[in-house]
């Protein structure tokens, strides 16, 4: 599911630390809610890619790859 | 009840009354144990503006529920004071076995209160617990007075916490000891004890930890020792112990050769693991219930101190009164300051520290013989650091100075501003061997937000930096980039320091060594919640578990909060932002590199809901964590730091 532009996809493959930024957009655009946000953020990056697929925003094989290559996948994924 | 033991032993030692309260489901669930009892006794007992030696001020021993227990490595205890070092909150855990026998005895955790009239040490024998004389044992190396408490008493197996000479003496750094060498050494929690006139605390437990499901617990505890056989960092420390860094620091330019003026020399080999295992190791050590066995026991063999032995040194022991105050060529004179300091009971990070910065203030005409009485500073000088080492002790003549530690020094040899250059510290403690420049961004981070100051390695333990490149895929799956694996960057540290620290409470909650979860990452937080809930007979979730760190690491931020302490003192020393790291050997890899303070600290504000313009936690965050209480005394204090932050400099400690 695109849930990102290009543009959007280019600022976060530019930054340094991504989580917070990707998890406070993925809420803005109501993906997340308040609860899943506080969750993913204790838990972990791959927290974010299982709730992501058990959600249906990325697909089972988007998320394999994202859990093997981290954001530069996911955020190609949530594109 | 299952893995608790179910209450605490309040000791006051003003009038003798002693009593035993219940810990409630409610409590235990909010807290867990350890560092985490500690952190809300601290917080609710012991008023940040008091002075850490008022007899009121509390100190708080912690053990968690899986103390005692069969899951590796559980034999941390944590203590916990306002510190006399930093005015703020202070903590420090030790490994050994004393902690498993509390829980034999019965209790979760010990809180002392009051001040005896005369030297005195505490007796537990399961529920009977006396408070006896120790005048006989007053001025005694916690070596000595082990084995003479262990005489009067009778029983060789007992084990016993103490403090040394320097904690009798109050001198601010002092440590608390148990099973003779395993130190609490952080934060000077033996100074207070020695306020309180109590020389230690001799346990007999004959109890046992019930564990809810004792056949998942083995199963449990039986893979993480398989996966501990094959583990890479458990490999290095059990061969090495913690000097097994020495080379590494080298190698990488973080070690502090000369008060951090240089990252690596050429010699460093002199005192590495590798060549202490083959000249002077005499056996290798293991605490409660541990896979790992780190701890060493030395036997100089040859030279000035032939014949010493001991237990130690630690890389964070061994470093500061060595290469910190640019000893390197004889390694035996290292390993007897490190003989020195335990056998004080000081803290070997603040000691070295202190007297590394004194030797940089005589180096830059900040000081002169006049100040030291005599004494002549200089870089490698042996005989006078020893002597310093035993003068800070006994608080003696310059000693006595030096015994404030490394910023109060300053302040009272009056050198303003050029003096504090030198003290290699945050929040008024000294920063341990570890220079942010070399050993990675994520480290330096963390010394600057560290609720305890300047933190170490057992503390924000930001390791997914150091070692997370030997697991390869962890800094992906944690923190979604494998670039975070280099040291010299910025990539993913924010996120990579609120995530460790948040597990360090926790892991400090269960009293299980770092060792196992965050330097060797063998142990993970799901496994840390299995082998909680098969011992408890809870069902504590991740989210849960971690949201408990993170409570614990708010609770102690808004302890220096109120002692309006905040944004202006999340820093690092000005040499770290300011001194490119300079050319050392050939192999240093971080040539030029200064730490880039600024462009993490915001991000991780955001990442803790902190305030930017205070750093205080916002009342939401507060909220959602279940600390009202702590909304509601932080809020007429945040206008309170915004109008002063204007006028104000940092405080170099509280």
């Amino acid at each position: 599911m695109a849930v990102m532009t290009k543009t959007e996809a280019k600022k976060f493959m530019g930054m340094d630390d991504r989580m917070i930024d990707i998890l406070d957009f993925l809420k803005n655009k109501g993906v997340l809610n308040e609860e899943n946000h506080r969750k993913i953020l204790l838990g972990g990056y791959f927290r974010l890619v299982e709730y992501l697929e058990k959600e249906k925003v990325i697909t089972g094989s988007q998320a394999t790859a994202a859990q093997k290559n981290g954001f530069d996948d996911l955020i190609g994924a949530l594109q | 009840m299952y893995g608790w033991a179910g209450q605490r032993l309040r000791v006051n030692l003003s009038n003798g009354k002693i009593t035993k309260e219940p810990l409630s489901y409610e409590y235990r669930r909010k807290w867990i144990g350890g560092r985490g009892f500690n952190s809300e006794v601290i917080y609710n007992e012991t008023p940040p503006n008091m002075d850490p030696y008022d007899p009121e001020a509390r100190v708080c021993i912690g053990i968690g529920p899986l103390s005692g227990s069969a899951a590796p490595s559980t034999g941390r205890v944590t203590v916990s004071a306002k510190s006399p070092l930093t005015g703020g909150f202070g903590d420090s855990n030790m490994g050994g076995h004393w902690g498993a026998e509390v829980k034999y005895a019965g209790y979760d955790q010990i809180i002392i209160q009051g001040r005896s009239a005369k030297p005195v040490y505490l007796w537990i024998d399961d529920d009977k617990v006396e408070i006896r004389d120790a005048g006989h044992l007053w001025g005694k190396y916690p070596r000595e007075a082990d084995q003479m408490i262990k005489e009067e008493l009778g029983d060789e197996d007992i084990h016993i916490m103490l403090i040394g000479p320097a904690g009798e003496n109050m001198v601010r750094f002092a440590c608390t000891f148990n099973d003779v060498w395993r130190a609490a050494g952080r934060t000077g929690t033996g100074g207070v004890l020695g306020s309180k006139n109590l020389k230690g605390i001799a346990t007999r437990g004959s109890g046992t930890v019930k564990i809810a499901d004792p056949k998942k617990m083995m199963e449990i505890c039986n893979e993480l020792r398989q996966k501990f056989k094959t583990d890479v960092m458990k490999e290095g420390l059990y061969e090495y112990g913690s000097l097994c860094l020495i080379n590494v620091a080298n190698r990488d330019g973080w070690f502090p050769w000369k008060n951090f003026q240089e990252g690596a020399h050429p010699k460093a080999d002199n005192m590495s693991g590798e060549t202490h295992s083959r000249t002077v190791l005499k056996h290798r050590e293991g605490c409660y219930a541990c896979p790992i066995c780190c701890g060493r026991f030395t036997q100089i063999k040859d030279g000035e101190w032939a014949g010493e032995e001991f237990g130690g040194p630690e890389y964070e022991h061994a470093v500061p009164t060595g290469p910190r105050c640019g000893i390197l060529e004889d390694a035996n004179a290292i390993w007897h300051n490190a003989r020195l300091t335990n056998d004080y009971g000081m803290d070997g990070i603040e000691c070295g520290g202190t007297i590394a910065a004194a030797i940089e203030w005589y180096e830059k005409g900040l000081i002169t013989t006049k100040e030291t009485g005599g004494l002549e500073l200089e870089w490698g000088n042996e005989a006078v650091v020893e002597k310093l080492i035993r003068m800070i002790a006994k608080r003696e003549g310059f000693g006595d100075i030096l015994a404030e530690g490394a910023d109060r020094a300053a302040d009272r040899l009056g050198l303003g501003d050029k003096g504090h250059y030198y003290t290699i510290t945050t929040r008024g403690m000294t920063l341990p061997g570890d220079d942010p420049r070399g050993l990675g961004f994520g480290y330096g981070l963390s010394f600057a937000v560290g609720t305890r100051g300047g933190c170490d390695h057992l503390r924000s333990l930001c390791c997914l930096e150091l070692s997370g490149a030997l697991y390869p895929g962890l800094n992906t799956k944690l923190l979604g980039d494998e670039r975070a694996n280099r040291p010299v960057t910025t990539v993913g540290k924010p996120y990579m320091v609120y995530y460790e620290e948040n597990q360090k409470a926790t892991t400090d909650c269960l009293n299980v060594c770092c060792f196992t979860t965050h330097w060797s990452y063998a142990v993970q937080t799901e496994d840390q919640v299995n082998y909680l809930n098969a011992t408890t007979g809870l069902d504590f979730t991740e989210e849960e578990f971690q949201e408990v760190g993170e409570r614990i690491y708010n609770l102690e931020r808004a302890y220096w909060n109120r002692l309006m302490s905040g944004v202006r003192e999340d820093t690092v020393p000005e040499r770290f932002l300011n001194e490119p790291m300079p050319q050392g050997v050939d192999y240093q890899t971080n040539v030029g590199a200064t730490f880039p303070l600024n462009d993490m600290l915001l991000k991780y504000y955001r990442y803790r809901d902190w305030d930017p313009k205070t750093g205080f936690p916002s009342v939401k965050k507060l909220k959602a964590l279940g600390l009202e209480n702590v909304a509601k005394d932080l809020e007429p204090l945040r206008t309170k730091y915004l109008s002063e932050s204007e006028k104000k400099k940092k405080k170099w400690y509280c």
